[in-house]
């Protein structure tokens, strides 16, 4: 099985993503990641791992009597975790910031994240996590995952192929909780069949072949994780109504409305993390306060490094929580921070480097997947009224929008020259990139926008010279700004040279919450976001909703999610980029690439989405002492995963206190 | 009781001259007794230095808002690349050019900390003149002219540096005070029409028009203001000019500031209303409304001006709160709110000060309207020496 | 006077109910709802969301219920003490309301008197000291802070704080305190990290009181009894003390109900700025996420202080001052 195994993973390594790859050229003698086993250590390397050994902190317990010794709290085959630079030792804590308290992306829960499977440094390589390996039958739909003998969650109870099962029969299957079988999990329009082959071993079986569900529980877009696929069992049954027929009374008791909002609540869903609920990550939430999340060592962590010691090596991580970026930044001038990349803008830069003497802290630049800091949507299906929908369908409107946009002012604005000027496409480092997809239409050319806009018949003006809509009314183009999406001042920018080409043009800041309800309704004309997702490894797992119509295409993403039944049907075109996408997922890789290859040339060609400038590189700091902090990681959310971010459990102090 | 020394009261609370005239020279005297009520004011109210001077202050911050366009020297939204400049130092006389000028300078960028720096060029001096072209405007919204107070040719003058578009922060300044000025005006006459007449129902009619009156007054002071701004905000239409949406953001302003004055009104009227030449009105047979307004606000109007001088800065500090909050005046109009949320950040405080000049502005204004409001207090009481 | 009590207390009620109708009326004006925002988390991460899980979340969430009767289901769990289920916390809103409200409580209190202590010897002293170099010193001092938004006093003072005197910057607690129990180590250092917020919140409203106090402390002593008083050889301290002060004091009296809803609406700003762990930030985020039962419940409870602190005010005005009881 191992050689299978070897031979997946390489394969996988080779093939299956992207050349990212080209980040790790300088610095290619650092180590992608570590070993499944200790065999697989032993035989790779040539050398015997010492005796496992633990922090001092539990050591004292151990000895104490409160908790067993570290060979027994070890799964039978740990992970062998290779550090980033150096062999660490123990202690100390770790201080990070976050902002916002409520769902949002907590710098805590990047530090207990772990999924089944991860990503290598290189953020394409799918490495084995928390399961020690995978097996595709032949014509891949079965899918089977090995999990690890002994391993145990934080609080010292079994962690195997029943936690899964509970997953899947009690919570994705129960009606109440989960309505609907997500369709990653129903490949081919089937829910696939979930079966426990033995205490350690589940395997997964679809109606179509589905090579897309490793990367899928690999970690990319935060998935494969606790709340994801698996959920503690033991722990949660408690609140389940099947298990308890007293849940609905302990839920109101409790102030809840049903069993399933108390159910919820204790679940622990990476982005928003539970104290008291067992987790498998290297630290456990010890506090949750208003002020932040205290977490301290999880004591059964299945990770060891190299000289056998029992990870993490920082003894508590403190998460201070800030409503208020402009502080985040402040703290990380001051030097408040023992590490912080998440929630950080380029434009703080020089004062980050200003401050990094007085702060005693280190600047880095950490590079990104997004090819647009800013990507502009045009609604194909606004509602407002059918003249100016009329115009937002033309594709040389939208050509002529991007003309008119100034990248490289954009970019000396808003990245200090930092970023690239590119269009909203795929990531550059694709294997299936071709440079005309991101070089289209970006030159700056008010000219030719005009031209294209007087082509369309808007050549008549008003009395502030403003383009009148072809049939003669009066024509504003309303962005709609999506609060802290993207930066402050992109759309001001954009305003103006949209205004300059003669389309007058109106910002207005809106709020996710109602953007989400008009991205369905189809009330905005242009939308403001991060062109996100755009990695090569987000976009073949088959979940990027801009390829579904997500963000510019109201009616026709309903039509594709409905499979139909709602909306209105798409153009040939974009029927085509549809159907196409919906089967990436289930494809070989090969064939994945040629379609892929298709999906960005229609996309090209439509420019739904106008984009700005891409791979801005974002800050980030650390205090002076702290070791094992890759300088040269992705930072970005969703496109690679927690699996590309910094293994805070790696991290040491020179000097722990 | 002991207390510290510098609390203890020196006697007589301490000296002031008493604003009677020179008892010697009888036509002064003749003038005095014969001065209507306003000169007797203005008498007063000239003794009282700071707030003569801040009254100076305002005349001419307000003239200036409304000649802002012939003041500033770049249009406000004139993006330029030297981003974060800082203020230029104006020269008389300099080893290479006599008579009114700044220097001209380039822009490189640091390569370790990536900031926009300048090199300062001595050799090259750049004249700064007045009465020069610059972009075109209409003076008063009627003049269309392009004649601006001062410039250069060649060049860029940059007198309180630029902001991160490159945009001169001189001229944003006197643009934004247009509408911060007259924000915390116009916003003060409307909750002063809606307190005055609802204050002075409460206060004159008294009964349940008081207790109805009294109780809107607490319901409004009693819901915290942010819930409201966001409702209200959110309530203005997206599409609106900012002309419009300047108006909309007054009336938020004034429907949540009207109650304070209200409640002042009414005590005011409670005290008029036992006056005997009230009583006497009423027993001539008088209606309500010449009472109210023949006799009663005339009594108090000289209060109501001080009242109203004093709630001026609420109101504008008003409007940089709720652009704090991304509710306030949208771009490309600027108010001193918008141009201190764009200083609302650690790398303006660390590296580019210059860009909270519009706060010292903010800060002149608040303590002139207050000196002007305290001097217009004690000189408008006739019976106070 | 138990009948103005009684009668106060029947306002009260009404008050309230109205707070609550309209507060629920303000979170409900905008567009969208808690629902739309959560599903638009969901898809930006690529989740899929159909309508049928759209409808489920909403009759789990009891959204699907016209609003007027949310609105009924809300208000009579607050008369039963339940307030609620906060949506993107997930939690009952009384737990967060719980952990959040002594720090609410203590800091404004706390605010208050600051508030006080700075400005009641500075009116005396400027009213007593009339345009003397101090009295407008002073003067000018509380007028800046007046002056400053207080989200810019607040950054600007905090890197200063840290730059120059090596203040350590936000929040209440320094980390190594944050879910600790409380010792005498960690109240010491949340007593450094109170100084900024304090002053920032109560310098709003220090300016105000001490013009209030100026001016009526000035009205007083110019009036005959106290020459009459002076006259007979009465001490200067003890004159003033004794009368004029405690007439001009019984303003602020009245207004610290007043001030209540300044210093929470100021509070929330300046907490946000300063990360302070009050119901404030917690308020922005339920109004901006539209989550309806937290912001609701919020509002109310801030409503119910307020009005609360207006009624103490008023009895308190009405004992310290007999001729009030005489007018109602």
């Amino acid at each position: 099985m191992k050689g299978l195994f070897r031979s997946v993973v390489l394969l996988l390594v080779l093939t299956l993503l992207s050349g990212v790859v080209t980040v790790m050229g300088q610095d290619g003698e650092k180590p992608l990641w570590g070993w499944a086993t200790v065999a697989d250590y032993e035989a790779d390397s040539g050398q015997t791992l010492p005796a496992f050994s633990e922090a001092p902190m539990l050591a004292e317990q151990v000895s104490a009597g409160t908790l067993p010794p570290v060979a027994e709290r070890l799964p039978k085959e740990p992970l062998v975790d290779n550090p980033f630079e150096s062999v660490g030792k123990y202690g100390g804590r770790l201080t990070l910031g976050q902002v916002s308290a409520g769902i949002g992306y907590p710098a805590s829960n990047f530090t207990t994240f772990e999924s089944l499977f991860s990503l290598a440094r290189d953020g394409a390589t799918i490495v084995p996590n928390i399961a020690k390996g995978w097996e595709f039958n032949e014509d891949g739909t079965s899918f089977t995952i090995f999990l690890r003998e002994g391993h145990r969650w934080s609080d010292g109870d079994p962690f195997d192929a029943d936690d899964i099962m509970f997953f899947w029969n009690d919570i994705i299957l129960n009606t109440d909780i989960t309505p609907n079988v997500p369709s990653r999990f129903s490949p081919g329009g089937e829910p696939m069949q979930v079966e426990k082959v033995d205490q350690y071993t589940v395997r997964f079986t679809f109606a179509v072949p589905y090579y897309a569900i490793l990367p899928n529980l690999a970690s990319v877009v935060f998935t494969g994780c606790q709340g994801d696929i698996f959920e503690a069992e033991h722990f949660m049954k408690q609140f389940h109504i099947k298990y308890n027929d007293k849940a609905e009374e302990d839920a109101k008791a409790a102030g809840f409305e049903t069993w399933v909002q108390l159910f919820n609540a204790k679940r622990y869903y990476w982005w928003a993390s539970r104290p008291d609920v067992p987790t498998m990550g290297p630290w456990r939430v010890k506090e949750m306060v208003p002020e932040g999340t205290v977490l301290e060592r999880n004591p059964y962590y299945y990770k060891v490094d190299t000289a056998g010691q029992q990870l993490p090596y920082i003894d508590t991580v403190v998460a201070t929580i800030f409503n208020d970026a402009g502080t985040l930044a402040l703290k990380m001038v001051a030097g408040e921070y023992d590490y912080q990349d998440w929630s950080t803008s380029v434009a703080d830069y020089p004062a980050l480097v200003d401050g990094a003497e007085q702060g005693n802290y280190e600047v880095f630049m950490a590079p990104s997947l997004w090819t647009s800091i800013a990507a502009y949507s045009v609604n194909q299906q606004y509602v407002g009224d059918e003249a100016v929908a009329e115009i937002l369908r033309d594709v040389r409107f939208r050509q002529a929008l991007s003309y008119a946009i100034d990248r490289n002012e954009i970019n000396d604005v808003v990245a200090l020259g930092q970023g690239t000027p590119f269009q909203a496409t795929i990531h550059p480092s694709a294997s299936f990139y071709k440079e005309e997809w991101g070089n289209a239409y970006i030159e700056y050319n008010p000219d030719l926008a005009n031209q294209l806009l007087d082509e369309m018949g808007m050549t008549e003006r008003d009395g502030e010279n403003f383009r009148l809509r072809p049939d003669g009314q009066p024509f504003s183009l309303i962005i709609s700004d999506v609060n802290d999406a993207i930066p402050e001042k992109m759309s001001e920018l954009i305003k103006e040279y949209w205004d300059a080409v003669g389309i007058r043009t109106i910002v207005t800041a809106t709020d996710r919450t109602l953007m989400g309800q008009q991205f369905t309704s189809g009330e905005y004309m242009v939308a403001g976001w991060a062109m996100d997702g755009a990695a090569e490894s987000a976009v073949s797992i088959g979940v990027n909703g801009y390829l579904q119509g997500w963000q510019w295409a109201p009616e026709w993403n309903a039509w594709y999610t409905s499979r139909g039944a709602e909306g209105e049907e798409p153009p040939e075109n974009v029927k085509r980029m549809f159907e196409l996408y919906r089967n990436v997922p289930i494809m070989s890789v090969e064939e994945q690439r040629a379609a892929l290859t298709e999906i960005f040339d229609i996309w090209e060609e439509g420019l739904w989405r106008i984009g700005t400038i891409g791979m801005v590189p974002k800050p980030g700091m650390y205090r002076k002492g702290l070791h094992n902090v890759d300088t040269n990681t992705y930072t970005d959310n969703a496109d690679v995963g927690i699996g590309t971010f910094n293994r805070h459990y790696q991290f040491y102090w020179d000097t722990p206190q | 009781m002991i207390l510290p020394k510098w609390l203890q009261p020196r006697g007589w609370f301490g000296k002031r001259a008493p604003a009677i005239p020179d008892l010697l020279d009888e036509s002064a005297i003749e003038k005095y007794y014969v001065a209507s009520q306003w000169q007797l004011v203005w008498r007063k109210f000239r003794r009282h230095r700071l707030a003569t001077f801040s009254g100076a202050l305002l005349l001419v911050l307000y003239l200036s808002a409304i000649f802002a366009d012939f003041i500033a020297p770049y249009d406000v939204s004139e993006r330029t690349d030297f981003r974060y400049t800082q203020p230029q130092q104006l020269f008389l006389v300099s080893p290479s050019y006599t008579g009114l000028h700044v220097f001209g300078f380039e822009r490189y960028n640091d390569p370790k900390t990536l900031r926009f720096m300048y090199r300062v060029d001595e050799s090259r001096p750049v004249p700064v003149k007045f009465f020069v072209r610059g972009y075109p405007y209409q003076l008063l919204g009627i003049i269309p002219t392009d004649i601006h107070l001062f410039g250069v040719e060649e060049g860029r003058v940059f007198l309180f540096g630029t902001d991160e578009l490159g945009r001169d922060v001189f001229s944003r300044v006197f643009i934004a005070l247009r509408i911060s000025l007259f924000i915390g005006l116009i916003g003060v006459l409307l909750s002063f029409v809606i307190g005055v007449v609802l204050g002075g129902i409460s206060g004159y009619f008294g009964g349940w028009a008081d207790i109805i009156v009294q109780r809107l007054i607490d319901f409004i002071l009693s819901i915290p203001t942010i819930p409201l701004w966001m409702a209200l905000s959110a309530a203005l239409p997206p599409h609106w000019p900012s002309t419009l949406v300047f108006f909309g953001i007054t009336l938020i302003l004034s429907l949540i500031g009207w109650g304070g004055v209200a409640r002042i009104v009414r005590g005011k009227f409670l005290e008029l209303r036992e006056e005997d030449y009230v009583t006497a009105a009423v027993v001539a047979g008088a209606t309500s409304r010449r009472i109210i307004f023949r006799h009663l606000v005339p009594a108090f109007s000289s209060y109501l001006i001080v009242q109203l001088t004093l709630s001026i800065p609420g109101m504008i500090l008003g409007e940089t709160a709720l652009s704090f909050l991304s509710l306030g005046i949208r771009a490309p109009a600027v108010s001193i709110g918008t141009l201190l949320q764009d200083a609302q950040n650690v790398r303006v405080v660390a590296l580019y000060p210059w860009l909270l000049i519009p706060a010292v502005f903010l800060i002149v204004i608040v303590l002139a309207f207050n000196f002007l409001g305290d001097g217009l207090r004690d000189s408008v009481d006739p019976y106070r020496q | 006077m138990l009948n103005f009590i009684i009668r106060r207390f029947v306002f009260i009620a009404i008050l309230l109910v109205l707070v609550s109708i309209v507060s629920f009326i303000t979170i409900q004006l905008p567009p969208g709802d808690w629902l739309s925002a959560y599903v638009t988390a969901l898809k930006v991460q690529g989740a899929q969301i159909n309508e049928e899980i759209i409808e489920g979340l909403k009759i789990q969430y009891g959204l699907e219920l016209p609003p007027v009767q949310q609105y009924f289901r809300w208000v009579t769990g607050l008369l039963q003490g339940d307030f609620g289920f906060s949506f993107s916390y997930s939690r009952p809103v009384a737990d967060l309301l719980a952990e959040r409200l002594p720090a609410t409580i203590g800091i404004s209190v706390l605010t208050i008197i600051v508030t006080y202590a700075i400005a009641i010897p500075i009116g005396i002293y400027s009213a007593t000291h009339q345009y003397s170099p101090l009295d407008y010193t002073f003067s000018f001092l509380g007028f800046i802070g007046l002056s400053m938004p207080s989200f810019l006093l607040a950054l600007i003072l905090m890197f200063v704080g840290y730059k120059y005197f090596g203040l350590s910057i936000g929040g209440l607690n320094s980390p190594e305190f944050i879910g600790e129990p409380m010792s005498w180590a960690k109240f010491s250092d949340m007593l450094a990290h109170l100084p900024i917020p304090i002053l920032i919140i109560s310098l709003s409203g220090t300016a105000g009181l001490i013009r209030v106090l100026r001016g009526t402390l000035l009205d007083e002593i110019r009036k005959p009894y106290v020459d009459t008083a002076r006259a007979k050889g009465l001490k200067e301290r003890v004159l003033l003390y004794r009368y004029p002060v405690r007439i001009a004091i019984n303003p602020l009296i009245s207004t610290i109900g007043w001030l209540l809803p300044s210093v929470f609406s100021g509070q929330v700003i300046v907490s946000i700025v300063l990360n302070l762990p009050t119901v404030g930030p917690l308020l922005y985020e339920a109004l901006r996420g539209q989550d309806t039962y937290l912001a609701g419940s919020i509002v109310m409870i801030l409503s119910f202080f307020t009005v609360i602190g207006t009624l103490l005010s008023d009895i308190l005005l009405a004992i310290v001052d007999p001729r009030i009881r005489i007018e109602e």
